[in-house]
């Protein structure tokens, strides 16, 4: 099994004074702490590279400043379930965080070679799917890492005259509770979801034909759902871009990279801001922290805040009007 | 005398150097919870105060850690930051008070969905904040304000109240009068207002150590439209 694919010990950033110079100590010398003694409040933050991750871990290292020390193993595509298995033994935590994917389906595995269901309380943050996740793991909860629909399209409306009140999506079954719960809180918005299903195994002419018959539908926009199976680049090129060329209303992403002007896609596209995702997770420890850390919850939350970016040109190019005083509510503008 | 850029550099210097902080490097810090991003109200202002130097910040976090490091001449927030322990001890004392239609404060309520709170049974709910003072100094103030402990569930821009409440994250949130409204025409909920009888003071100034007369004239000539989005349409020296 490869095991040294962690790096070491990389942020103590935060911690009562005597815990901190101890821990840093113990770690500068490449002693390992007594199994035994558990640190007090130590949180483990599993965590690929990457500065959307980093600025997670700023949100939540400046949020529990004072109350937690905070340590971060970086870890990579190949880390295998006993890397955490030594790093929990060797620095056992009060709690566990787990950024991305990659490190909870290593976590996920590590639960899984376990006899005991002992396991320390852990939350996942800006992992996709995270419910489907969730289901195999103990002890865990977390922050869903995909937008609501309702808290782009609410935005939209803001900054667009025409009115919001009919959204088209297209998506795969996996995904029906996913829409289901996005479609709840679209009606409490007075949007409607005017959803189209497609099964797990799609085609280009599957889903040509599906975006065709969408589009006319009278929808005021479209959501695109974060979705790799629909937006792989082969459909990118063959369906949305081209179906989409004479669609003139916004059509919102969920990538950044999406709204590139020469791409000529989305319109509007929103992400997790992740330094709040960050504090939204701090809350949520703080909580199970109080509760002597124990969570008594299956609780999962939807992401709270975002960052926008509104691709004007594009949006001028398809003659859709803006209210220009609401422009400066957004985060880019790519003009 | 030297340029803005040259001061910040000085400072910086002195600031390795003797390991301690400076003021003037910057003239005006601004925390201020907004609709608009902080790059653009510190645009505005600037526009305002060409001679100001200005940086508005957008997390109460990074202000705190910023006059902490560096303090700059004055500041600009509302008034329970500019009256913060982390605040005073640097120390910076009031300087100019904004105030809307004669009011130096603001109504603060609870706005929930659907149906009004029962401030008879409000320990048992979940409230949500805007941040302005971090997680524990946050819950303190709440706790103080309401003269209860109060269970509150915290943003960090105030555009992220209305998810709190779609989401069911918090069963009501606390804000001023003027965010209700600004709700109200963003949101196709039936947002529903319950008084609390609490006020909050408004945007206010403090300076550090001594008045200085080309920032006090800025801000108190700022235009209809800035003072506006500081929630103010007047400013008035401390007396």
């Amino acid at each position: 099994m490869k095991t040294k694919c962690f790096s070491s010990i990389t942020q103590v950033l935060h911690s009562r004074t005597l815990s901190f110079i101890l821990l840093s100590l113990s770690l500068l010398l490449g002693m390992s702490i007594s199994h035994s003694e558990q640190m007090d409040n130590t949180i483990l933050i599993f965590s690929p590279r990457g500065n959307n991750f980093q600025d997670t871990i700023k949100g939540l290292s400046d949020d529990l400043a004072g109350d937690a020390i905070i340590i971060t193993k970086w870890m990579n595509n190949t880390t295998e379930n006993d890397s955490i298995a030594q790093s929990i033994k060797k620095i056992n935590p009060r709690l566990l965080v787990f950024l991305g994917n990659t490190p909870l389906q290593a976590y996920t595995r590590y639960q899984k070679q376990q006899t005991n269901n002992n396991f320390t309380p852990a939350i996942a943050l800006a992992t996709l799917h995270l419910d489907r996740q969730l289901k195999y793991l103990k002890n865990t909860i977390g922050i869903r890492y995909e937008i609501p629909a309702v808290t782009s399209l609410v935005q939209l409306r803001t900054i667009v005259k025409a009115p919001i009140k009919r959204v088209g999506v297209i998506y795969r079954q996996w995904m029906n509770d996913f829409i289901a719960q996005n479609k709840a809180y679209c009606k409490q918005e007075d949007i409607e979801l005017i959803a189209i299903k497609m099964p797990n195994s799609t085609s280009i002419n599957k889903l040509s034909y599906q975006l065709k018959h969408l589009l006319h539908k009278n929808i005021d926009a479209l959501w695109v759902v974060n979705d790799n199976g629909l937006l792989h680049a082969r459909f990118i090129q063959n369906v949305w871009v081209p179906l989409l060329k004479n669609f003139n209303k916004p059509v919102v992403v969920g990538i950044q990279k999406l709204t590139k002007t020469n791409l000529n896609f989305g319109i509007f596209s929103v992400e997790a801001d992740h330094y709040a995702l960050g504090v939204q997770g701090a809350e949520m420890i703080a909580e199970i922290m109080a509760n002597g850390w124990k969570i008594d919850t299956h609780k999962v939350e939807p992401p709270v805040s975002i960052n926008n970016i509104l691709n004007v040109k594009l949006s001028n190019k398809k003659n859709i009007l803006l209210n220009q005083q609401k422009l400066e509510q957004l985060d880019t503008l790519i003009q | 005398m030297f340029s803005h850029s040259q001061s910040f550099i000085i400072a910086i210097i002195t600031y390795f150097i003797i390991g301690l902080p400076m003021a003037n490097a910057i003239d005006l810090y601004v925390f201020y919870p907004t609709d608009i991003r902080p790059k653009s109200l510190q645009k505005k202002i600037n526009s305002n105060c060409p001679n100001i130097n200005t940086v508005a910040f957008g997390r109460i976090v990074d202000f705190y850690r910023e006059i902490d490091k560096l303090p700059p001449k004055a500041i600009l927030s509302l008034k329970p930051v500019v009256s913060h322990d982390k605040v005073t001890k640097i120390p910076y004392t009031s300087h100019l008070n904004g105030s809307k239609q004669g009011q130096y404060n603001e109504e603060y309520i609870l706005v929930s969905i659907d149906k009004p709170v029962n401030l008879k049974h409000l320990e048992q709910l979940k409230i949500g904040v805007l941040d302005i003072l971090g997680r524990r100094e946050m819950k303190r103030f709440v706790n103080k304000l309401f003269k209860k402990p109060i269970n509150i569930k915290r943003v960090i821009k105030t555009e992220d109240f209305l998810p709190l409440l779609t989401f069911k994250l918090a069963d009501a949130i606390f804000v001023s009068k003027t965010t209700f409204k600004k709700l109200q025409k963003k949101s196709k909920q039936t947002l529903i207002a319950t008084p609390t009888g609490i006020h909050i003071g408004l945007a206010v100034t403090g300076i550090y150590k001594q008045k200085n007369d080309e920032i006090t004239q800025c801000i108190k000539n700022m235009n209809r439209q800035t003072n506006m989005l500081l929630g103010v349409d007047h400013w008035e020296a401390q007396p």
